[in-house]
């Protein structure tokens, strides 16, 4: 196969081409096929190379790709890779994969999307750099966003370069390969061993809530942080998250209407002077 | 400076934080804490502005565009919450409430832009049967120059427009409203981890969450170690569970 490539002379050259070219996977998004035409942008150097003669097996690519597709932009380029290599395959092979590509792509929509979503999203680093980078501004240090910047974007640049280049050598074997090794529970696993610990941590440091109300008992008056505060430390805040999680499981609260109705709650509460 | 001349400042903040994101693979420099601190340096006030921004960081860590759906315009929301907030004089209370309304307001335009896109990007389809990749391209590029443009006024015209309406309003707010505000802001991180902890959910890694919570609460460690040591915990068991794998 590596001989066949030599056919089509894809260089190191060109796929840096395609790196440069995936930087902007989200300015044409759009509702209905969200990053369709990233990937023809992205797979033009290729394409225009494999299918310079051939505009039949070009316009096939082309409404190939046209179609819907979405996952977490921090990983697409591991698609583009892979996408890149089979593009070439099926240049090779006399036009016959199309089939074959679009079932491909759109089967590693779901597993690569958990994996990227947890690395980059919904934990791991994207939590990981906001926690720290955050806590450092809010102190006043400007070092915040260099960390922020680089607790996110080392690891998103290097995933971008490598998916590029390694995925295109993968091909289509890639899916298998990372089904097999267990891959996907591994990072998985660790992103939410690390993510839910630093949640817990984010609960006790930045939400603040604390009760003003004193219990008369007797003539004797205490107040009923100092009770609180006898039993846990911050159990207010941790309490009161954990009323908003459940609010929005359980009841389908949104998340913009739950933040709005924290507002009022809290700004009656506060200036009642309750907390 | 002149509003005019803010307003053409904070137009280029966001064409910065558009394009971080959107044209520079992905980099989430999009965020509060970077949009909050570029604006307070446009204002000449860097240190309020990161402050603001990393404050507004963490309530809105889980206000993510989350599995297509967009849930706020971030850029949009700490642009404008950052810039009325440090022009009245005022810090994050007042940010957030202003914040809030505008990052949902402008996901409204963005979603109403991105289904429009939709029926025009059909145009591609034809060119895709003809074989035109370039014409596809151009209109790829187009799309986001247009929308990024779209945006831009928006904000520019909403710093021009809303300056003195929005100073006139919080300079009339009774100053135990002020208060109960500023309470109010600090409860809303608890929205933000409230939404990551339902999207982490996994029985058999809450109980974590409460380790990470003790750790902070009764220890007082800071979050920088309470990572360290979660990280370490986490690829120790990793390693640890490879190798009786491999002795099987």
């Amino acid at each position: 196969m590596s001989e066949d490539r030599k056919k089509y002379d894809i260089t190191k050259k060109d796929l840096n081409k395609v790196f440069w070219r995936s930087m902007p996977i989200e300015i044409s998004y759009n509702s209905e096929r969200m990053h369709n035409l990233f990937f023809i942008y992205s797979l033009t150097p290729i394409l225009k190379k494999i299918y310079k003669d051939d505009k039949e097996a070009m316009a096939a690519a082309l409404c190939r790709h046209v179609e819907f597709y979405n996952t977490t932009p921090q990983i697409e380029p591991w698609v583009v890779g892979i996408m890149a290599g089979m593009e070439v395959e099926n240049a090779e092979n006399g036009n016959h994969m199309g089939n074959i590509i679009t079932a491909i792509k759109t089967g590693i929509m779901g597993p690569i999307s958990v994996i990227g979503d947890t690395l980059f999203f919904t934990s791991g680093f994207r939590v990981i750099a906001a926690s720290v980078g955050a806590a450092l501004a809010i102190a006043g240090n400007p070092a915040g966003i260099l960390v922020y910047f680089l607790i996110f974007n080392v690891p998103n640049y290097i995933c971008h370069y490598y998916g590029i280049h390694a995925g295109y050598k993968l091909g289509s074997g890639f899916v298998e390969r990372i089904m097999s090794s267990g891959l996907l529970k591994k990072v998985t696993d660790v992103a939410l061993t690390v993510g839910l610990t630093v949640l817990g941590a984010l609960t006790s440091s930045y939400v603040s809530l604390s009760t003003n109300v004193a219990i008369t008992y007797e003539q004797a008056s205490i107040d009923l942080q100092t009770i609180l505060d006898g039993i846990c430390p911050n159990l207010l805040p941790i309490a009161f998250t954990l009323l908003c999680a459940w609010l929005m499981r359980k009841k389908n609260v949104k998340a913009p209407v739950l933040m709005i109705i924290v507002i009022i709650v809290g700004v009656v509460l506060g200036t009642l002077g309750l907390i | 400076m002149s509003v005019l001349t803010t307003a053409l400042l904070l137009g280029l903040v966001y064409i910065f934080a558009w394009c971080a994101d959107n044209v520079a693979g992905a980099s989430y420099m999009h965020r509060p804490i970077v949009v909050g601190a570029l604006t307070g340096l446009v204002l000449g006030h860097f240190t309020e502005g990161l402050i603001i921004g990393g404050t507004m960081e963490l309530a809105w860590m889980g206000f993510l565009p989350y599995a297509g759906m967009i849930s706020g315009e971030e850029r949009i929301g700490a642009i404008l919450g950052t810039y009325f907030a440090i022009s009245t004089g005022n810090s994050f209370e007042v940010a957030i409430t202003i914040a809030l309304p505008a990052a949902i307001l402008g996901a409204y335009i963005s979603t109403a832009f991105n289904t429009f896109g939709s029926y025009v990007m059909h145009r591609c389809d034809g060119w895709a049967r003809e074989g035109e990749i370039d014409k596809i391209n151009r209109f790829h590029v187009g799309y986001g120059i247009i929308k990024c443009t779209l945006m831009t006024i928006i904000v520019v015209i909403t710093v021009l427009i809303g300056t003195n309406a929005i100073s006139s309003v919080i300079n009339i707010i009774p100053e135990a409203v002020m208060n109960g505000l500023e309470k109010a802001s600090s409860l809303l991180p608890a929205v933000g981890f409230a939404m990551l902890l339902n999207i982490m959910w996994d029985k058999r890694f809450i109980p974590l969450y409460f380790v990470g919570f003790a750790l902070s609460a009764y220890l007082g460690l800071d979050v920088m170690a309470i990572t360290i040591l979660s990280l370490g915990l986490a690829l120790y068991r990793l390693f640890m569970r490879e190798e009786e794998e491999s002795h099987e």
